[in-house]
């Protein structure tokens, strides 16, 4: 990064793709946003050039995800973890409240590979590369975090029409029940 | 149809503009103070290697990962210690680099080291001296110091599940791996296993660090970090910046079915005991993203294998000497199937005491306060340099209790101002339960529980930058329309005035 310019011109074109996906792991708007100024502030330190742009947007997705892990772990986070505090605005109607509460409960292992294949319309294998997975693994998780959205989904369809049944349930799973 | 929901749901999420000039204004001088450093870098390490110490508090990863963005006060960097201690076995080196230990508590930063080319699992023993009794890396141990990593747990399930506190989670080293492993550990002492306060070293002790090496017979295969959320996750690993390197086993099924013989004892697992002759597949396989679903599974399966190692588990406990039970367990895991142990390697340092940090605050004025659904009183609220222990007593009316309290549950957030400005740029919501506010287990509350008359405990609020004035103490509410608690600005809050000591 050779000049002020340059900084501000690779901040604006990837700055929404940083911040959703940062977003997307922590579900923390005030999270994305440390991890959002961390991503650049180390870019602007990184010394070495990058080969295109697309090198750079797979390392700013790498790094993103990254820090999403690191700030998930550290005792920072730990300390200051809440609830999902702010949630993206509605674009209406209760599928989206459905959807945007299944994807808090979804694993965060699997946000970063939905996210990219969901929004940012990537393949497994563009995936696997930003991410520095197989894209088997890649596949695996998408796989998964699919089924297991489809199962939140679910759920939440039978809590909302039947949360006595839901509360009965986990009281059950708590106290090692068998649901079956 | 999702992706086209998905889609829509995050096109509204973006950085505001504030943030994006704020971070381009930081990220150019950043860029600056880069490029001053490429010139600077040979003199400024020549420097610091005469340094020694000093260079380990003011660099010191270990803080930086304890305290976040605060930056610690200098009490607290003087408690950290560059330590150095390095073992090299033909397969892995381990090294202690620095500890940070305010007399009773602290964290240890380790290192481990592939000298190999092929892929290795590698598991950390407890720590442990021959002094007194170290927890490592369980708990939270005192305000300002958290713990980091989960012993292994569940790999050990049903009649072994107690195994899983005395080992800690794998790293995985070598071809397709990482090369290194950076853990952080956090550590407790105390004078025996028994003992539940922590003590103040008065002496220096010799702590030792066991890394057992398995040679892999199964297949492996990486994963990140926050597997570790998941109860069924067999290996997990502590971390605290290199992603991706952790790792589980793939079961089969059929490897670890197991029968009971009739000389077997009775296993510790919580659920079913198998009878004799009785065979159980041990099911961790069954892979299951919902936690509940893995939680019942936990719960119930219960495991009595025939591997004739059992009269061991007893001296074990008797004596958790950390690299011994390392060896049981890697034995344990060898004699499953899972992987040949090729080496074993243990690091020692020496943990010395330190002054005890004077604690800075005292409360000045009212700590009792009176609510329709409770009275409270904050019977202490000490500050030192590594956070805060505020002592809290509560007296729930639950005839007039207010339906947003729910008092299993319940937790706090706390806010710390300094000359009526708030410390640090974002509420501080510190949500430690009291205890006495469920009963144990937790997940068996049983039908004649009758809640308890008044609550009591300690809220660790962790490093401040500068020690507060005022704090506000605020319970966190259920809200039906949010359908989880938090708290609503105002009720019940609980201002304490503090004044230095």
């Amino acid at each position: 990064m050779d000049s002020a310019e340059h900084i501000r011109e690779v901040v604006e074109r990837h700055a929404g793709m940083v911040f959703r996906l940062a977003y997307a792991r922590t579900r923390r708007r005030e999270d994305a946003e440390d991890i959002f100024q961390e991503v650049f502030l180390r870019l602007a330190r990184r010394t070495e050039a990058f080969e295109s742009d697309e090198h750079r947007k797979a390392w700013l997705i790498r790094t993103t995800a990254n820090l999403s892990i690191n700030l998930v772990k550290s005792a920072w986070r730990r300390r200051t973890a809440a609830l999902p505090d702010e949630l993206p605005e509605k674009t209406g109607g209760a599928q989206f409240d459905e959807l945007n509460r299944a994807l808090d409960d979804l694993p965060r292992k699997y946000r970063a590979v939905i996210h990219l294949f969901y929004y940012e319309d990537m393949s497994a294998e563009e995936i696997a590369s930003a991410l520095g997975l197989t894209s088997a693994a890649v596949r695996m998780r998408l796989t998964r975090a699919r089924r297991a959205l489809k199962d939140l989904l679910t759920e939440k369809e039978v809590k909302s029409h039947d949360p006595g049944h839901v509360q009965e349930a986990v009281q059950g799973c708590r106290t090692g029940a068998r649901a079956d | 149809m999702i992706r086209d929901m998905y889609k829509r749901l995050y096109r509204d999420v973006e950085p505001g503009r504030a943030l994006i000039e704020r971070t381009v204004r930081r990220a150019d001088a950043h860029r600056r103070r880069a490029r001053g450093r490429v010139v600077l870098i040979p003199a400024v390490a020549a420097l610091l290697a005469l340094l020694g110490f000093a260079y380990a508090a003011t660099q010191s990863g270990l803080l930086k990962w304890v305290f976040g963005p605060i930056e610690p006060m200098p009490e607290v960097q003087q408690l950290v210690e560059a330590v150095g201690e390095r073992v090299d076995g033909q397969f892995v080196s381990a090294s202690v680099e620095e500890v940070f230990f305010d007399g009773g508590a602290g964290f240890v930063q380790w290192n481990l080291t592939t000298n190999s080319d092929e892929p290795l699992v590698v598991f950390r023993s407890r720590m442990w001296s021959e002094d007194c009794f170290i927890e490592d890396g369980y708990r939270r141990q005192r305000s300002g110091v958290y713990e980091e990593s989960g012993a292994v747990g569940s790999m050990f399930n049903g009649g072994f599940s107690d195994l899983g506190q005395y080992m800690f989670s794998a790293a995985f080293l070598g071809e397709g791996y990482p090369a290194h492993f950076p853990g952080i550990s956090a550590l407790g002492v105390y004078e025996s296993v028994f003992e539940r306060e922590l003590m103040t070293l008065d002496r220096p002790i010799e702590v030792f660090l066991s890394f057992c090496v398995l040679r892999p017979a199964v297949p492996i295969y990486a994963d990140e970090i926050y597997e570790s959320d998941e109860p069924l996750n067999p290996v997990a690993i502590l971390s605290y910046d290199t992603p991706a390197t952790m790792g589980r086993f793939v079961y089969d099924v059929e490897r670890t079915t197991v029968t009971r013989t009739s000389e077997d004892p009775p296993g510790w697992g919580w659920g079913k005991v198998l009878q004799p002759g009785e065979t159980e597949t041990y099911d961790t396989v069954a892979y299951k993203e919902i936690f509940l679903e893995a939680s019942r599974r936990a719960e119930e399966d219960t495991l009595l294998t025939p591997l004739g190692l059992i009269e061991e588990r007893d001296a074990m406990f008797r004596n958790p000497n950390g690299t011994e039970v390392l060896r049981w367990c890697g034995k344990l895991l060898e004699t499953m199937g899972y992987g040949e142990i090729v080496e074993e390697v243990t690091v020692s340092f020496t943990l010395r005491p330190r002054s005890e940090l004077p604690v800075n605050t005292v409360i000045d004025g009212q700590s009792a306060f009176e609510f329709d659904a409770f009275r409270a009183e904050i019977s202490s609220a000490d500050f030192d340099a590594t956070g805060g222990d505020i002592r809290v007593k509560l007296w729930p009316d639950y005839e007039k209790a207010d339906p947003r309290i729910v008092w299993k549950h319940t937790a706090f957030d706390v806010y710390l101002y300094r000359d009526g400005v708030q410390i640090g740029d974002r509420p501080a919501n510190f949500q430690l339960a009291l205890r006495g506010n469920r009963p144990e287990p937790w997940f068996e509350i049983p039908e004649d529980y009758v809640p308890p008359d008044v609550y009591e405990g300690s809220l660790l609020v962790d490093a401040v930058s500068e020690y507060p004035d005022t704090i506000v103490i605020v319970p966190k509410l259920y809200d039906e329309t949010w359908d989880g608690s938090r708290t609503f600005p105002g009720d019940y809050s609980m201002t304490i005035h503090l004044k230095e000591s």
